[in-house]
């Protein structure tokens, strides 16, 4: 059962009251997988109009799937059609000084600083897969989503998430191997 | 919500990869507080002027008819 069903339904009879509960209760993993897929700088467009897109095809929205994997889909297409309008992202330097005063308590300042320095390099490194395999492997390893669910806003068959997905990892450790950061990756 | 992504690793490559990855959840991007009061006034905007939309829609059809069978006449004469 959707926890959704609910307020989609009251949504879906133009209860804006509902599709406001809905915008709350999803705003946070669209904004990520947008800003995962386009960048910081475009993630707040794209979510914007991956809400308005879902608001105008929810009377469309059978309920086959769940509302979340849906909404999901609509947010990576409206980020491919921002990626489509914009020339490729000239890669940015990181900033060694970045805030790292949360992180694991048991972690000294120097490996917190570390590890955070990492995650932005990370983060850079990923908008350079290609889309199909950015996505299935921020949907994967960064959302923890399921397969079964990755299949749905992917619009893939079940059998090939898994396969993608080994090739979407193997493509970035080869762009981690190639850089010049010792990202410690085993043979 | 699974937290098994490390387990499907098919080699030690890719499980540190995985781990790594992981760890980008510390740090997630957060929306601005406005994205949400965005959201509901261009919808909120755009529910007010969608019924509007359907006749706009059938009066510019009737203009366009209209030129058509106008063009179509004179270039029969």
């Amino acid at each position: 059962m959707d926890p959704d069903g609910a307020l989609v339904d009251r949504a879906r009879g133009g209860d804006l009251a509902a599709f406001e509960a809905l915008v709350r209760r999803h705003r946070d993993v669209v904004y990520r997988v947008a800003a995962r897929t386009v960048g910081a700088a475009d993630a707040e467009d794209v979510s914007q109009d991956a809400f308005l897109r879902a608001f105008h095809r929810l009377p469309r929205f059978r309920g086959e799937g769940p509302f979340r994997a849906w909404l999901l889909r609509i947010t990576q297409n409206a980020a491919l059609t921002q990626q489509s309008r914009r020339r490729p992202e000239p890669v940015e330097s990181v900033d060694p000084m970045v805030d790292a005063s949360d992180g694991p308590a048991e972690r000294t300042p120097a490996e917190r600083l570390e590890g955070r320095e990492r995650q932005e390099r990370l983060e850079t490194k990923l908008r350079l897969l290609a889309p199909a395999h950015r996505a299935v492997l921020v949907l994967r390893d960064i959302e923890g989503l399921s397969y079964d669910e990755i299949a749905e806003v992917t619009e893939t068959p079940l059998g090939s998430v898994k396969g993608r997905l080994h090739r979407a990892r193997d493509e970035l450790i080869d762009i981690l191997r190639r850089n010049t950061y010792d990202w410690e990756l085993p043979e | 919500m699974t937290d098994d992504g490390g387990r499907d690793a098919q080699s030690p490559a890719e499980e540190r990869l995985v781990r790594y990855l992981e760890d980008l959840r510390e740090h997630p991007p957060q929306p601005d507080e406005a994205l949400v009061g965005a959201v509901l006034t261009a919808a909120r905007w755009q529910a007010a002027v969608r019924p509007y939309l359907g006749g706009v829609g059938l009066i510019a059809g009737a203009f366009a008819e209209g030129a058509r069978i106008l063009i179509g006449g004179r270039q029969r004469r």
